[in-house]
């Protein structure tokens, strides 16, 4: 689970998607660990709220498996911080992510929505 | 984890997914377990694979919830099977868990079909 649910509408983030929305963020360029999550959630219109402690377990799994890749750097406000940006390893699983993503809300409209012919596009 | 990622082209449920198809397997008529599953499986054009053991973890918990309710019945083929139904709470349910759903794929879509990052103070 990457995201807590919250009293407010805010939705949980389900196993596996994070991975997919942080590389898809770095796909913009590098960027710290603060900023991935203030941009998931203001890209998301504030319906993720990335929790501090799901992001960097996530980013470390993320690094050890080499599809990102982190360098001390200084941020706008002037602190150090940990810079990730996507290696050609992430962006091949970000493809491959993206694939599969599309795949299961196919398959998921195809069930909730029968009949109901192209959908999921809808964004 | 709901299913299991083979490999072939079939994909892993995202975990609390599984519970959403079983509700909506439900929305019409009673089933058995086997039934659920084999309709999750042809309607998503068999991308989804269901794993007995989790439907039936599933089936348990949903039953505790009182969002189903299973009884002895009779199968097509005359076997003793549990026929599970939806009740009330489980119709309940059901539409908030579609409703959750379409918020995740359309926040999702938002940042994957982003191409800059959203204008900020400092990210």
């Amino acid at each position: 689970m990457s995201t807590r649910e919250n009293n407010d509408d805010r939705i949980a983030l389900l196993q596996g998607t994070l991975d997919l929305l942080i590389l898809r963020t770095l796909l913009l360029g590098s960027c710290h660990g603060q900023g991935v999550a203030r941009i998931i959630q203001r890209q998301s219109e504030e319906a993720f709220l990335v929790d501090h402690g799901s992001l960097y377990v996530a980013l470390q799994r993320l690094e050890e498996r080499k599809w990102i890749r982190a360098k001390w750097g200084v941020s706008d406000n002037n602190r150090k911080a940990r810079f990730y940006s996507l290696t050609p390893k992430g962006r091949e699983q970000l493809i491959e992510k993206i694939g599969e993503w599309r795949r299961l809300t196919r398959a998921m409209d195809m069930i909730l929505e029968p009949g109901s012919g192209l959908k999921g596009e809808e964004a | 984890m709901s299913t299991r990622e083979t490999n072939d082209d079939r994909i892993a449920l995202l975990q609390g997914t599984l519970d959403l198809l079983i509700l909506k397997s439900l929305v019409i008529d009673p089933c058995h377990g086997q039934g659920v599953a084999r309709s999750i499986q042809a309607q998503s054009e068999d991308v989804f694979l269901v794993v007995h053991g989790s439907l039936y973890a599933a089936l348990q918990r949903l039953e505790a919830k009182n969002w189903i309710r299973v009884k002895w019945g009779v199968s097509e083929n005359n076997r003793k099977a549990r026929f599970c139904s939806l009740t009330e709470k489980g119709r309940e349910q059901l539409l908030e868990k579609s409703s959750q759903w379409r918020r995740l794929t359309r926040a999702v879509s938002l940042i994957l079909d982003a191409n800059q990052r959203p204008p900020s103070e400092e990210v």
